[in-house]
């Protein structure tokens, strides 16, 4: 079932000549994990903003093309209502902090507030999601005063908190240090479990390879790739396309060029070390 | 001629002690990774080295001087660091007035200016974006930018704080370019990097820190290699090498060695 | 069942003292009052006895240190400078004593500490604002009667974009000094490093605000339905309302009692 669809759209930013989304065609279906991936430039974030309704109510710009959320044209969605129903995280985890509130709990709490929801409901919820996060030591803390990782979380916890079925995460781990990182990949992990539509732009294929169930490649504004995670970080002309493919896929292909091909091309660690066991006659 | 951290500690103000007992030598033409986990010290490690931190105890010698004697500025023109977000430091409002910014500030003649402006541009790249007003060029490539407007200043070692996050395949492209020429033309590279795979890939020596201390100093195959120092500085090793130690496989780095190394 | 941290956001939020307690416009109200007495009466004993109030009131509520630090200070300094300066501003006859070869006079004497007494009658009264109330809970009352809650968030985050921005300059002051920048030194060496400093720091800010709008945004700031608050204050009793128009009045009757002694006499 689609939730969302592209059909024909392109952008173009206020005074900008070239697109920054081109004749881009696609759907989104409920349930899935997507990886988004491609290089800097190439249209992810573009296009994040496009599903948040950040393009056109907060870019403007010129959109052509139809983009339908659940049904409804993205130019038609008042961006408070959009909110409930797709999540959005991003990279910065300072500007994801509201500065308001004195406590992690309140922070949290802060999105179901503005939604109106019950006294009750809302201490339920943000104890449900900081338990799910593994937060609840911090509930009691400054928000002002955590760790890029630890914002992180709490930035997490406070858009999970709003329940929304759609969550678009744009490059979570891109100003965190491995520890930060490693917290992000395990709400990721959580996340898989909660039969949600997430869509997830990342540099690191790893995690790409780990969770998705679909990636997209993009550039130059286009999608040039869409299909299940193996085919697509498998492809030699990965790096033509301007992304990075996992370090064990082009391991897996410098072997078959060696003349010691392994069974399939691997993209996760497990999956390779499956493979050259198995081809050592160790399995 | 290096630079030398000797005994070196530092303590914040406040008394919290960053760094202890620090003893380090960075000799001109090295390219060295210090890595670890955040809290270990690295980044004020770093900054003891051009100056913007003073040990507190012990010394750092640059090129000889001692750091205390003399201010930041001074030293900067000896020690080049490119922090990590480049919006700290830009201020022009085109690529070219950033990067010709210190050549002038200087005073250095028309001539000299243009060529360390020429040099430090082929080196990051930045060849189409001279007109461009900073802010008008995406985020990754502004950080060039901040790389070029450090290197026209022509400093004798360089740190570079995370070169790498945010950046894509070209862009981590070019900054490994730049430190094969760096290192052709005698100049030191510190940087401090969680990417191991590019560590792996580019630098012969890596110091790995934890809790305020330097754990270990050695070839990027030793530090890898060891599994005390692994653990301790909480590093994750390049996922091919450790495929190969999963496999059984010692002293392996990197997909060409592995693929020789299985029949 | 729940603990006690989150067992509190289910009742009013109280902070233990009777004045603190008071609702935040009430405290408004009533510290303004007090000033703006001051302000009436124009004299020198009854500013004396606002400033002795304002210390007794700062150990009722607890926050006697807080206070006291800034207050003091205040008093000193803006006591000596109002003094000084009505010295030479004021023709006064009965000369006191004659000091660096000047005449201070009684009348510039009399004349400074009633101004100074002026304003430090606004100022106690504003610091004493600030020490027995949170920003937040006046946000919440203003948000009650009607202001705009996006107007609430601007003036609440400010005050944290100040620590922000504090911590900003720190990291730019040092990326300048990393490239060569002098930034200590004589004042002309200081002046040249103002503009990379200040550039940055604005930017940055902007660029913050841009993207922070955005995500407030994803926490559904902008939707028309009605807020809920975690955080509530009392309803205001009776008599806090009583006390409130026994304030106002009492100050109205005062206002008119001096305009008579000043007309009539």
């Amino acid at each position: 079932m689609s939730l969302i669809e592209l059909e024909n759209v392109t952008y173009h930013y206020p005074f900008c000549k070239e697109p920054a989304l081109r004749q881009i065609s696609c759907t989104f279906e409920k349930g899935k994990f997507y990886g988004i991936i491609g290089e800097n430039g190439g249209g992810k974030t573009s296009l994040c903003n496009l599903l948040r309704g950040l393009i056109p109510h907060f870019y403007r710009g010129t959109l052509e093309g139809r983009v339908t959320i659940d049904g409804t044209d993205v130019r038609d969605w008042n961006t408070g209502r959009l909110s409930a129903r797709i999540g959005y995280v991003f990279q910065n985890p300072f500007t994801q902090i509201s500065g308001i509130k004195s406590t992690v709990f309140e922070e949290v709490a802060m999105g179901l507030e503005n939604l109106g929801r019950p006294k009750k409901e809302i201490v339920d919820e943000v104890l449900r999601v900081c338990k799910l996060l593994d937060i609840e030591n911090l509930m009691e803390k400054s928000p002002n005063a955590l760790s890029g990782g630890q914002r992180q979380r709490v930035a997490f916890a406070s858009i999970l908190a709003m329940d929304a079925d759609i969550l678009v995460i744009d490059e979570p781990t891109s100003q965190l240090d491995p520890q930060g990182t490693q917290d992000v990949f395990e709400i990721i992990h959580t996340l898989r479990g909660t039969g949600k539509t997430i869509l997830l732009v990342e540099h690191k294929v790893d995690l790409i390879a780990e969770y998705c169930d679909e990636v997209l490649v993009m550039q130059g504004g286009q999608i040039v790739r869409k299909g299940p995670t193996a085919q697509v970080l498998a492809d030699p002309e990965l790096a033509e396309l301007g992304a990075l493919q996992p370090q064990v896929a082009m391991f897996g292909h410098a072997m078959a060029a060696a003349g010691k091909p392994l069974e399939e091309i691997p993209i996760t660690l497990e999956q390779a070390l499956r493979l050259v066991r198995r081809r050592r006659g160790e399995v | 001629m290096s630079i030398e951290l000797i005994n070196a500690s530092f303590s914040y103000p406040g008394g919290f002690l960053a760094n202890e007992n620090l003893n380090l030598v960075i000799e001109p033409g090295e390219r060295v990774a210090i890595v670890g986990q955040n809290g270990a010290g690295k980044t004020t490690a770093v900054k003891m080295m051009n100056g913007l931190h003073k040990p507190t105890a012990g010394d750092v010698l640059v090129d000889g001087k001692n750091t205390k004697e003399y201010t930041t500025a001074q030293i900067a023109r000896t020690v080049g660091y490119v922090f990590q977000n480049p919006d700290d430091q830009i201020f022009n409002q085109s690529v070219r007035a950033e990067i010709e910014y210190m050549p002038r500030y200087f005073k250095l003649s028309a001539a000299e200016t243009r060529r360390r402006v020429e040099r430090a541009v082929t080196l990051a790249g930045l060849e189409d974006y001279m007109g461009k007003n900073p802010f008008d060029i995406p985020y990754p490539i502004r950080k060039f930018v901040t790389i070029a407007a450090v290197l026209a200043t022509e400093p004798k070692y360089v740190i570079f704080d995370e070169p790498t996050a945010g950046q894509d395949r070209r862009g981590t492209q070019i900054l490994e370019t730049m430190m094969d020429e760096l290192q052709k033309e005698g100049i030191a590279v510190v940087t401090i990097t969680h990417d191991m795979e590019f560590v792996a890939r580019n630098f012969d020596r890596v110091v790995a820190m934890a809790h305020r201390n330097i754990l270990a100093d050695g070839t990027a195959a030793e530090i890898f290699g060891n599994d005390q120092v692994v653990n301790e500085a909480r590093i994750r090793r390049p996922q091919l090498a450790q495929l190969a130690l999963d496999l059984g496989l010692q002293g392996i780095l990197n997909g060409d060695e592995l693929v020789n190394a299985l029949d | 069942m729940y603990s006690e941290f989150v067992q509190k956001f289910f009742s009013p939020q109280t902070a233990g003292n009777w004045f603190k307690d008071l609702n935040p416009l009430t405290k408004l109200n009533l510290l303004l009052v007090l000033a703006f007495t001051t302000l009436v009466a124009q004299s020198i004993p009854c500013a004396l006895g606002l400033c002795l109030f304002y210390y007794l009131l700062a150990i009722l509520i607890g926050e006697f240190k807080y206070f006291s630090g800034i207050f003091s200070k205040l008093l000193i300094t803006v006591g000596l400078f109002m003094v000084i300066l009505r010295q030479f501003t004021v023709k006064g006859e009965t000369v006191l004593f004659d000091l660096f070869g000047w005449n201070w006079t009684l009348e510039g004497l009399l004349n400074g500490l009633k101004v100074g007494g002026i304003i430090l009658g606004f100022s106690g009264a504003i610091i004493l604002f600030y020490a027995s109330t949170e920003m937040r809970d006046l946000m919440y009352t203003l948000e009650q009667k009607g202001v705009p809650h996006t107007t609430s968030y601007i003036i609440l985050a400010s005050f944290q974009t100040i620590v922000d921005l504090k911590a900003s300059v720190q990291t730019i002051f040092e990326s300048q000094k990393a490239r060569g920048i002098e930034v200590e030194g004589s004042l002309l060496t200081r002046a040249k490093a103002f503009f990379p400093v200040i550039s940055p720091l604005m930017l940055g800010a902007i660029a913050s605000a841009e993207e922070k709008s955005i995500a407030m945004d994803a926490r559904a700031f902008s939707i028309d339905t009605p807020h809920t608050f975690l955080r509530e204050l009392r309803v205001v009793p009776g008599w806090e309302k009583a006390l409130n128009l026994a304030a106002d009045l009492a100050f109205v009757a005062f206002c008119v009692w001096r305009l008579l002694n000043i007309f009539v006499l």
